[in-house]
């Protein structure tokens, strides 16, 4: 990347830190403004700047810009330089939103997002397993904890009716702590912890370690998992005098303190060794929190910029080793200081801090803290482990700076190629350092930002006054006691790293067995395997198990239906009428010897008593047109049946091997049947309304001119359902079309010698159609209509193709194409709703003109339009069938 | 009586039929092909139009009085559906042209393409119930066609696992309609919802029931949803983004009409079993996602769990309920439909759908990875996108209605649709290509890429300004006869 | 209520389902299509069976006197036909399959869902079924 280019982007954050810095001081704190965004949700894009935002704007812009211009150095000649840069960016950007907005569902969404970006750049070296799993791990709890907070921040919103932060905060203490509430808050802390890495969320951190060092800096240590801390800062002064907040923050602040320095004793990687520390200081920036009394609030800002100040720097010495030796394993290292002097220089400024030594920003924060701690009524485990946190600060602040640089140089530990790296990795955590040296020497210029951040953090408008101890007022008694203890355990414990290393390590082993770090292991890896568990269950591959699935969950609705109903349902009665006997006798052994003889050939004589019993029964119950309809219609399937199992019988079929018994499809089809019985009876239970009967009756000859009322009621009353129904007819050829293809055709025979069926052929074709035609015409006052008439005019195609061979018949029909010829039908159909919209009515108003005896209308055209879609999508079928080769055969795959 | 009615269902239906009378003559096809699909997506704007300030328009076919005759009415329920319909239609068909797993150029193809979104737009424009059912019909027709369309072995399987499974609840849908029609004698939505306020409660819980379970069988809820996992998965690219964005949301559709329109108030221990439904549902598909490793087997399961989401909004019901469960639906058809493109592009390029045998898409094209990332964080829900919003309305409806446990199911399941995004990305963009020295495929689809466009650049407008859609989905709600 | 007419019902749903759930492609088409006919013997049913004369106005009168019910033989001619053609295509659908595999085993089609192999992760999709590589 050419130098002007890397110079841009290191210009974003550091026009960022100038605009923070002028706004700052330009303007008095708090800086509010806010648009509305989306008032039907109740929430605003509204801002608001305090002591607190301004301390972590500070950090995120000044912090940025040193790793923006480490990143030039570090990353030079990487292909992906580029990529680091625009997700920097666009994760600052989400931070300063962050930390400034006013609404708790902008502050969610940069929270997600820079979730997102932390993934993305956790995984930055993508290629690597190893970096995958760890940002994966990242993004799921801290995006599991996002979600919990934004259930959190839901409840909150609703209960307080408003989204804004401030506003919530005001209210917070004067408002009873509810069950609701005290779970929301709850959420919200959980959404923090995950954030930073608090205990028992704390092990996704180290394994962020996988990023390159520039990225570890900035989010994993400076400004990222800082959010959490801020969340709970943001809500302190309204949820601090709470019942559980102020326990639950001590206790998981203090237990992350001791544990996360614990971890970093069984740590050899620096990056990794650094990264326990930092959470182990979240967790002490997380219990200060939790600290009551305004000495806690100063304590958390104080700590917050030492923290940064010292850290990021050290992280980038990891950096400029890991560049420089090219590796970070400690062991490996030492004697650094000739080989990297300006290195070890800033790891001694850094080291000095974190180890809380005079003349730097930490000892400075560690006495406020001593402060702090002195002030409240603490528990003594509480102060125990915050003793712990600093003695291990201090050995880890040895091993940084003192071991790797200034122990002895040796032979086998001191690489041999190692050698200082450039300015740009080197002018950045030294600018930082120096910082926290001259904030250590004259701390008076951070008192205002202090102030203000300990203002922001206080319930209440009394001003605050940070009071910070200079180099000038140093007491050394006061040193002595503060820092006695801490220094002295410390100083031990970086003498004996390696031997505590080496003794931890089983005792630690066993217990990590029981760490949410397993947890979390364990339940990654389970995952794959319940839902393999289940998914094989449910989603096995077998059709009748997917059958029995659905029809056993249907008859169990109804009957689970019934039961819930049956206090208030209306019971059927019998009136003792038995029905058309004769015909429903038919129907019933028709089914059940299609379902129970073992004869193939029984299907198709059961199919066929059902349907020519079901038509008897319906001439029975006074409905000849379906009647006709059914007839015709059950013979066109049994022939097609005989056809098939007439063909399949001559091949060599695999035959399955099927018990003719199966009792739990016969339990599962008895009840199913008496569920769907039992629905019916249920509806019939209830009085007949004949609202619909009646008008049909009163209305069908003299508004629409038929006496035959159901023919009446398809092409008119309802006759949007016979033209969809049309549609059907027509798209199922279409449908098969594909299929029919492919079917080979039994070659044409040659020239017929039935001579007799040549000569009647012609006669018996124009009766057919004449005879459709009647059934047309007569429809709407007799029994017949539309699809009686096509389903003739389809025997009469069928009879010409037998004779004269298909593609005879084909050229016969009108159209010449049997697609053509249905097209055209659904086509006639829509055409006789039109002249209706010419005339100002509603779609399919049929018009009527008197022509005589003869009216003639557009009920007519929609009949027949009707007939011509039957005609030509059922012709087709008969036509790609008639010579067609259905007889099995296995074919070749298709490609 | 107003055009707007009819001319949504009538448009797709006469491309179908003119194109099937066209079938010779491919050219021509295509020519009125995109005619439909553009005059569709016109007419649905305007339809929209019509309706966003309030009324529903409608059309009585044959000018006989509701409810002797059929009545189409379109409300902005209908009209938002409509809408999200055409444009999916069209974003399908645009990227069917393309070259990335085109779909078999078949005649029958594109009148088949136009009957599936006939039957979708017929079913959300009606108002009667028969008339649903045959609309149903036309869809599934349909699809059978299309299904079998590239006879593939294992695509004529599929085809008779869909049939048989979804004629059965065809059926099952039929007996309920016409249980219906006995208690109270109407066929109308109106006059059926009113004449069930007459019949006694057991009654109509058990008519209602059997209703919603027919529909629930459409949508694809547990556990009558094994057919669109065993047969989604065959079909190339245009047309399983066609089914996936349209299909099971007739169904969704059909359900929140019964609970939030037409037959309320649905009876509590239904809305409380449907409740438990769409969470097993939710947990099935996430699970099911989690299983799988072939893109588009993962994307079919999606599918069903995002019809949870929308069936637990319907659930808890209320204006903030319907409106969730609108705003979601419309915001899952669009995501999914670019998810499952952007898989057919992957595929494409990195020559196959198993997640197993491809890698390294991120460094090969990053482009694609950007056009991924999109809907894929809406399907998770990360603001600033439309799922967020979604997920949200979701959320704050399970809240405000006090369903605990419903709240836990969602923040559950959200973490599993999450794992699973990003088992997509690490193992389709992050990891590298298992073969060494693995180049991508070089063919670029500019008209694929300008489907996925579109439909992202809706999610993200969505999900930047949602002032309007939320308006939009309120006012519905509260147009549906629900209570605030 | 007529009971033959509900028993009549009651045997094709049973019938019907029976052939569903059979693992026999041809018997699994037959058995919908009992469903179906089941389905039409309970609208029939719904629309209450009464007066068996057709549902005609007589000539020369201008309302229907006492007849059937025309509001389900309406629905139910709808129904028949719509069933019709999907058989149609079923059975097509059928013949094509049987052509294909050679079998008329449900259970052995499996190209779609392929059965499991290894423990826990699915097995690969097939060459021809996945879009094709460079081996």
């Amino acid at each position: 990347m050419q130098l002007s280019e890397r110079a841009l982007w290191c210009a974003l954050p550091l026009l960022a830190l100038g605009l923070v810095a002028h706004a700052l001081t330009s303007h008095p704190l708090p800086m509010a403004a806010g648009i509305d965004w989306i008032p039907a949700l109740g929430v605003s894009l509204s801002f608001r700047i305090d002591g607190l935002s301004a301390l972590m704007l500070l950090m995120i812009t000044g912090i940025g810009s040193a790793v923006f211009i480490y990143a030039g150095g570090y990353m030079h000649g990487h292909p992906g330089q580029r990529r680091l840069y625009a997700l920097l960016s666009l994760f600052m950007l989400a931070m300063l939103v962050a930390v400034t907005a006013d609404d708790l569902f902008v502050l969610f969404m940069a929270w997600e997002i820079t979730s997102v970006l932390s993934f993305m750049l956790v995984g930055f070296e993508h290629e690597r397993g190893s970096s995958r799993r760890a940002a994966q791990q990242a993004m799921l709890v801290t995006g599991g904890g996002g979600l919990a907070m934004l259930a959190g921040f839901t409840t909150l919103a609703m209960t307080m009716g408003t989204s804004s932060i401030s506003t919530i905060v005001e209210r917070l203490p004067s408002t009873e702590p509810t069950t609701a509430l005290t779970v929301a808050m709850l959420l919200v802390i959980v959404g923090a912890f995950t954030k930073s890495a608090q205990w028992p969320f704390h092990f996704w951190l180290p394994n962020a370690m996988s990023a390159p060092t520039p990225v570890s800096a900035y989010l994993h240590s400076a400004t990222m998992v800082k959010l959490g801390v801020y969340l709970l800062g943001r809500f302190d002064p309204g949820f601090g005098g709470w019942p559980l907040w102020s326990s639950v923050l001590l206790a998981s602040g203090s237990i992350t303190a001791v544990w996360g320095m614990l971890l970093a004793l069984r740590e050899r990687d620096l990056k990794r060794i650094l990264a326990w520390s930092t959470v182990a200081t979240l967790g002490t920036l997380v219990m200060l929190v939790g600290l009551r009394g305004e000495g806690a609030a100063a304590a958390v800002g104080a700590l917050l910029l030492a923290h940064a100040l010292y850290k990021a720097p050290l992280f980038f010495v990891a950096g400029n080793i890991d560049h420089g030796t090219g590796t970070r394993i400690i062991d490996e290292l030492g004697g650094l200081r000739r080989a990297m002097p300006w290195t070890a220089l800033i790891a001694a400024l850094a080291g000095l801090s974190m180890a809380g030594l005079p003349m730097s920003f930490g000892y400075v924060a560690k006495d406020v803290i001593y402060e702090a701690k002195g002030a409240v009524d603490l528990l003594g485990v509480i102060k125990g482990a915050n003793t712990i946190f600093g003695a291990i600060a201090v050995a880890v602040a040895g091993v940084a700076a003192v071991r790797v640089f200034w122990s002895a140089p040796r032979a086998g530990v001191t690489p041999s190629n190692a050698h200082e790296v450039g300015p740009s990795l080197l002018l950045p955590p030294l600018v930082l350092a120096l910082c926290g040296l001259l904030l250590g020497i004259a701390p008076v210029y951070a008192e205002s930002l202090l102030d203000a951040a300990s203002f922001a953090m206080m319930p209440g408008t009394d001003p605050v006054h940070v009071r910070l101890t200079s180099l000038a007022a140093l007491d050394l008694k006061h040193v002595a006691a503060s820092l006695g203890v801490t220094l002295g355990i410390g100083a031990l414990v970086y003498r004996y790293w390696d031997p505590l290393h080496r003794r931890l390590q089983r005792p630690m082993g066993r217990l990590l067995r029981y760490s949410s770090a397993s947890y979390y292991d364990k339940l990654l890896g389970n995952l794959p395997r319940a839902a393999a568990a289940l998914t094989r269950r449910l989603q096995h591959g077998a059709l009748p198990g997917y059958m029995a699935l659905c029809a056993g969950a249907m008859t169990l609705a109804v009957v689970g239906l019934m039961a819930a109903g049956l206090p208030s349902m209306a019971m059927p009665t019998f009136d003792g009428r038995a029905g058309p006997l004769g015909a429903c006798a038919l129907i019933v052994l028709g089914a059940l010897s299609a379902a129970l003889l073992r004869e193939r050939m029984a299907l198709m004589m059961g199919v066929g008593l059902v349907g020519y019993g079901s038509a008897l029964l319906f001439v029975a119950s006074g409905a000849p047109d379906v009647a006709l309809t059914q007839f015709a219609v059950e013979t066109v399937f049994v022939i097609v049946i005989a056809a098939l199992l007439l063909a399949f019988r001559r091949a060599r079929l695999e035959r399955v091997q099927e018990p003719r018994w199966r009792p739990g499809s016969l339990l599962l089809s008895a009840l199913f049947a008496t569920a769907m019985t039992a629905l019916l009876l249920v509806a019939v239970a209830v009085p007949f309304d004949d609202t619909l009967t009646r008008w049909y009756g009163e209305n069908s000859v003299p508004a629409a001119h038929g006496h035959n009322v159901v023919n009446v009621i398809l092409v008119d009353f309802r006759a949007i359902d016979t033209l969809v129904e049309s549609f059907v007819v027509l798209l199922s050829f279409l449908a098969a079309a594909a299929l029919l293809e492919r079917l080979p055709q039994r070659p044409a025979e040659g020239a017929t010698r039935r001579v007799m069926l040549d000569v009647v052929a012609p006669w018996l074709y124009a009766l057919i159609l004449g005879v459709a035609a009647l059934a047309l015409l007569r429809g709407h006052d007799e029994p017949g209509g539309g699809f009686v008439g096509g389903l003739l005019a389809v025997t009469a195609t069928t009879l010409w193709a037998v004779v004269h061979g298909r593609d005879a018949a084909r050229r016969r029909l009108p159209l010449g194409s049997p697609t053509a010829l249905a097209a055209l039908g659904v086509l006639l159909t829509v055409l006789a709703g039109l002249p209706a919209l010419a005339l100002g009515q509603p779609f399919m108003t049929h018009q009527w003109v008197d022509l005589g005896p003869w009216p003639l209308s557009t009920v007519l055209l929609f009949d027949l339009g009707v007939l011509l879609a039957v005609w030509g999508a059922l012709g087709a079928y008969a036509l790609a069938l008639i010579d067609a080769d259905i007889g099995p055969r296995v074919d070749e795959a298709t490609p | 009586m107003s055009l707007w009615a009819v001319l949504p269902a009538a448009v797709p239906l006469l491309t179908a039929t003119l194109c099937a009378a066209a079938f010779a003559r491919p050219s021509l096809q295509r020519g009125i092909s995109t005619v439909g699909a553009i005059a569709l997506l016109l007419i649905a704007v305007g339809t929209l139009g019509a309706v966003v300030e309030g009324d529903a328009v409608s059309v009585a076919f044959g000018d006989w009085d509701s409810p002797f005759g059929i009545l189409f009415r379109v409300d902005r329920l209908g009209a938002a559906m409509i809408l999200a319909a055409a444009v999916i239609g069209a974003a399908t068909m645009l990227y069917g042209n393309s070259g990335a797993d085109a779909a078999p150029a078949h005649p029958m193809r594109r009148p088949l393409v136009h009957g599936v979104l006939a039957g979708v737009v017929g079913a959300f424009s009606t108002a009667d119930l028969f008339n649903l059912y045959v609309w149903f019909e036309v869809s599934l027709i349909s699809a059978l066609g299309l299904l079998a369309l590239g006879q593939r072995t294992d695509q004529l399987d599929a085809a008779f696992k869909y049939l048989a499974l979804n004629l059965f609840g065809t059926l099952m849908l039929l007996a309920a309609v016409g249980a219906l029609y006995a208690a109270t004698g109407q066929l109308q939505f109106d006059a059926i919802g009113a004449a069930l306020q007459r019949l006694p409660d057991g009654t109509a819980l058990v008519l209602v029931g059997a209703l919603t379970v027919a529909f629930l069988f459409k949508a694809a809820a547990v556990p009558l949803f094994a057919w669109l996992p065993a047969s989604y998965h065959t079909l190339p690219t245009p047309l399983l983004a066609l089914f996936g964005g349209l299909l099971t949301k007739v169904g969704v559709y059909a359900v929140l009409r019964t609970f939030g329109d037409a037959f309320a108030p649905a009876p509590d221990a239904l809305v409380a079993a449907l409740g438990w439904v769409a969470v097993a549902t939710m947990l099935v598909g996430a699970l099911g996602a989690a299983y799988h490793w072939d893109l588009r087997r993962i994307l079919a399961f999606h599918i069903v769990s995002q019809v949870g989401y929308v069936l637990l909004a319907i659930a808890i019901g209320g204006e903030a309920g319907s409106s969730a469960a609108l705003f979601y639906t419309l915001h899952d058809m669009i995501a999914k439909t670019n998810l499952f493109l952007i898989a057919g592009l992957m595929a494409a390029s990195a020559g196959s759908f198993d997640l197993r045998q491809i890698g390294g898409l991120y460094k090969a094209r990053p482009a694609l990875a950007l056009l991924f990332a999109l809907p894929a964080l809406a399907l998770v829900g990360i603001p600033p996108l439309s799922g967020f919003w979604a997920k949200w309305m979701v959320l704050r409806a399970a809240l405000a209605d006090g369903q605990v446990a419903w709240a836990v199911a969602v923040f559950g399941v959200s973490v599993l649709t999450l794992y699973s995004m990003m088992k997509l990305w690490m193992e389709g963009f992050w990891k590298p290509h298992p073969i060494e020295g693995w180049r991508p495929s070089r063919a670029t689809h500019p008209r694929a890429w300008a489907a996925c466009l579109l439909l992202a650049g809706i999610t993200v407008a969505i999900g930047v300004a949602p002032q309007a859609f939320v308006q939009y989905t309120q006012a519905m709600a509260v147009g549906l006869g629900a209570t605030p | 209520m007529s009971l033959a007419l509900i028993v009549a019902m009651w045997a094709c749903f049973a019938a019907g389902l029976y052939l569903a759930l059979s693992r026999d492609l041809l018997r699994i088409v037959v058995g919908l299509a009992l469903l179906g006919s089941g389905v039409n013997l309970l609208l029939l049913a719904a629309g209450r069976v009464g007066s068996a004369q057709p549902a005609i106005v007589a000539a020369g009168q201008r309302a229907l006197g006492d007849a059937a019910n025309p509001v389900p033989q309406a629905l139910m001619l709808t129904a028949v036909v719509i069933g019709f053609a999907l058989m149609c295509y079923a059975f097509v659908l059928v013949v094509t399959l049987l052509r294909r595999t050679g079998s008329e085993d449900a259970l052995a089609l499996r190209a779609a869902e392929p059965p499991p192999i290894e423990a826990i992760k699915p097995p690969l999709p097939a060459r021809d079924v996945d879009i094709g590589r460079t081996p």
